[in-house]
């Protein structure tokens, strides 16, 4: 059955952006409509917090999306109860008795705060009354006001709200669930994510996301050298990664022609480098046509030959947008505790290659020259079809 | 046009009359056969005379006839019934097993009962690699401690019919030298219903079966076993307590139908696909494909299993394309209109398993550019040549790309 669920929201590091805050606010609380829009949420900002009001059967579908939404610090339940002494009682006590359950014997102070100045009673003598009244009903729980183990908040408003909440999240209170951090996805602007079937790719969109990017994201398909799988399995990561990217268009290009071009007219070596610079071409021809001001890849410092420096600098000559590559400095195995944290990693693994391995050259260049690799690149006769790959593109809906 | 369908050692397309049997079955006898009513009986009755049917056919008493869901199943049975042995429990098996038989086998190395895999022999007459199992190799794997012999009556990537009668010849010397039985085991699945497989005669201990591998249905198959063999699964003491679970018994109608159409047909299906792999061949070796092995050929009906000499199913062919990779030439040829596989449809959808090609004496290059064309009684001589056009074309296009 439905039930009304009340949260209390604290934004993240947006709060240090002062003269930001209220536009950060208000894209968080927008992304946080759009991502709960299927329990009929009531929103509002206060202060750097976002009250969250709705229905759901359960706690777990909510608690999901806030852990996925970027811009949240920290959340937690609270309970909104009637504003006397009797109902401001009960909701202490059913509070309270839900930590006291998990944590039997632990140490509380009260925190009381009084916005609405008409109350009978003051922020200290809230604390007091009913510091006594858990006291005396939960004799084996200690008041400890300088180290407590969780701090019961009660809010006097024009309503009355009673939580439990750590105050700080990095202090490993046992109250309250820490969110994602970062900024909510749209106060950094559009970007273009280059996304393959592989473990790192998924990774940089999340990364940037988080940073407050809205991505779209690009994908080459070759078929038929490239199984349908390949695409399927894109399809997937990108639902995946949706819900922490607010959603995402994937950009389909049909790419097999450009590859059998270069194929025919390029010395099998250079083969990986020109694609990859074709590829950042038409990325950046798509961002336009979406507003983007950014591509976004997820290629790591010498993790393979096309991503040594002088590699990079080649393939990222292409672009006159910003290049994003959060991944630059990070190990494999940093990247796949990530992929396996946001359950990319078990998708990505998959066997379908996104390159066929007749396309794969056997002796890559590793540290081409930058000016005759530009020269010979730019006798690639190539306009006509990267108009037709552009043209060609197919728009998918994650 | 309609897809030309070429996988038939994967799954073949079944005969309608199995299909009608099965359906009225399920209506009719729906009885559980261990039953004491009515129906039960009835269906008991049905069920034991779809296990006579079966054993004539395939030269065997009906109480050696265990119906289960398919050869992997049976495999295991056979293979873990080696976990009820206390002691001398030595597995002796092909390098080219079907997975359920390889896998099994690693299953019980890691519960340290020992495993030999015999390799073929791959020698150099003339020019060509001849493929072969040696008597002297297999005898020397086995020892005294050897309770079972697994070797495929004909392989399912590329159609090797193992020489049975050998195998079965040289175990005898080993259990006389050795004062003791050694059980023999062979996986049928690629022969029953395609080349005369007469149980008794061959001197199998057991033997495997899918009936979809013969046009009858999925779900399928056969236990052949001279005597009970002590399975380490029980419980309703279905099938001589060997294959617990009640018996499907529309599939046992199904199959049985099939395995009499396929065997009552079958010297003519064999001709007729003799014709169409001598085409298939042909055609291949003209456009630069290799056959894999490169010694293929077929047998004669009346001489099939030979003597180490390993000869051909005509059912099987796989051929290579270097340095096109197989799954890219498997795909191009399915938008073409003709399905084709990489080997066996376990192994292809992820990354491809060449432990059997390999055997086979090929380079793990050739073989990672192999497919697998295998053919079956509804498959037309113009399905064959068309299917060669379009073969020559897209390797030629491929090539170019590739090369």
């Amino acid at each position: 059955m439905k039930q009304k669920h009340f949260y209390l929201i604290k934004s993240g590091e947006l709060s240090i952006k002062r003269g930001n805050r209220p536009f950060f606010l208000k894209i968080l609380k927008a992304n946080l409509r759009r991502n709960l829009s299927h329990l009929e949420p009531t929103l509002s900002i206060n202060g750097n917090r976002i009250y969250l009001e709705c229905l759901a059967d359960s706690k777990t579908e909510i608690e999901k999306t806030l852990t996925r939404t970027f811009g949240i610090a920290g959340f937690t339940r609270a309970v909104r109860c009637e504003k006397n002494m009797k109902g401001i009682e009960e909701g202490v006590i059913s509070v309270a008795q839900s930590i006291l359950e998990k944590e039997p014997g632990s140490s509380f102070k009260i925190e009381a705060r009084r916005t609405d100045k008409s109350f009978s009673l003051d922020s200290y003598e809230l604390a007091d009354t009913f510091g006594n009244t858990l006291r005396q009903r939960f004799p084996e729980s200690r008041v400890d006001v300088h180290n407590p183990d969780w701090i019961l908040n009660i809010e006097i408003r024009e309503d009355v709200l009673v939580y439990l909440y750590g105050g700080d999240f990095d202090q490993g209170l046992i109250t309250g669930k820490r969110g994602s951090g970062g900024l909510p996805v749209g106060t950094s602007g559009r970007g273009m994510l280059l996304l393959s079937g592989g473990i790192d790719s998924p990774v940089a969109g999340y990364l940037m996301a988080k940073r407050g990017l809205k991505l779209d994201a690009v994908y080459f398909h070759t078929p038929p050298y490239t199984p349908d799988e390949a695409l399927d399995k894109v399809i997937d990561l990108g639902k995946i990664l949706s819900p922490y990217l607010q959603g995402l268009v994937l950009l389909v290009v049909p790419f097999t022609d450009i590859q059998l071009k270069l194929k025919q007219e390029t010395a099998n070596e250079k083969l990986t480098l020109f694609m990859r610079a074709a590829m950042v071409e038409i990325a950046s021809r798509l961002a336009a046509g979406r507003n983007a001001g950014n591509l976004v890849t997820g290629e790591s410092l010498g993790q393979v030959a096309s991503q040594t420096q002088e590699s990079l600098r080649f393939t990222g000559s292409f672009t006159d947008l910003a290049l994003f590559r959060p991944l630059i400095g990070m190990d494999k195995f940093e990247i796949i505790d990530i992929a396996k944290r946001i359950n990319t990693y078990e998708t990505s693994i998959l066997p379908y290659e996104d390159c066929c391995t007749v396309f794969a050259p056997s002796k890559p260049l590793v540290r081409p020259r930058f000016e005759p690799l530009q020269n010979d690149y730019s006798r690639f006769e190539r306009r006509e079809l990267i108009e037709q790959a552009v043209e060609k593109t197919e728009t998918i809906r994650l | 046009m309609k897809q030309v369908y070429l996988d038939w050692a994967a799954t073949s397309p079944p005969y309608p009359a199995a299909i009608k049997k099965m359906h009225e079955t399920s209506l009719e006898l729906y009885g559980n056969p261990s039953s004491l009513h009515e129906e039960g009986k009835k269906a008991r009755e049905a069920l034991e005379n779809y296990r006579e049917r079966c054993a004539a056919l395939l030269g065997c008493e009906p109480k050696q006839i265990t119906f289960t869901s398919g050869a992997s199943e049976a495999n295991t049975l056979v293979l873990t019934s080696l976990l009820q042995r206390k002691r001398d429990r030595h597995l002796c098996i092909s390098s080219i097993e079907h997975a359920s038989v390889e896998y099994q086998a690693r299953v019980l190395e890691s519960l340290r009962i020992p495993v030999d895999r015999v390799p073929l022999s791959i020698g150099k007459a003339s020019n060509e690699a001849e493929v072969a199992l040696s008597s002297e190799q297999l005898a020397s794997s086995i020892n005294r401690h050897t309770a079972m012999v697994s070797i495929m009556t004909v392989n399912n990537e590329t159609g090797a019919i193992m020489p049975v009668p050998m195998v079965r010849r040289v175990i005898d010397e080993a259990a006389e030298h050795h004062g003791k039985p050694i059980h023999f085991h062979s996986d049928i699945s690629q022969a029953a219903g395609k080349i005369p497989v007469d149980l008794d005669k061959l001197g199998l201990n057991s033997a495997t079966l899918s009936a979809h591998k013969f046009s009858g249905p999925r779900g399928a198959g056969i236990l052949y076993s001279r005597v009970p063999l002590d399975t380490i699964v029980g419980g309703g003491g279905q099938e001589n307590s060997m294959r617990p679970g009640t018996e499907n018994l529309a599939a046992v109608a199904g199959m049985t139908v099939a395995l009499e159409t396929a065997v009552e047909k079958m010297e003519h299906n064999r001709q007729q696909a003799c014709e169409h792999s001598e085409i298939l061949i042909d055609g291949i070796r003209d456009i630069g494909g290799d056959i894999i092995p490169a010694d293929y050929k077929t047998a004669p009906f009346e001489n099939i299993y030979r003597n180490e000499e390993i000869s051909f199913s005509p059912f099987i062919l796989t051929a290579a394309f270097p340095p096109i990779p197989g799954e890219l030439l498997t795909r191009v040829l399915d938008r073409e209109g003709f399905s084709v596989s990489t080997g066996s449809a376990c192994s292809s959808r992820g990354k491809r398993d060449l432990r059997v090609l390999t055997a086979f004496g090929v380079s793990a290059e050739k073989a990672a550019s192999a497919i697998r064309i295998s053919i079956g009684h509804s498959t037309g001589k113009q399905d064959i040549h068309r299917f060669l056009d379009v073969l020559k074309e897209q390797v030629a296009n491929l090539k170019a790309v590739s090369s």
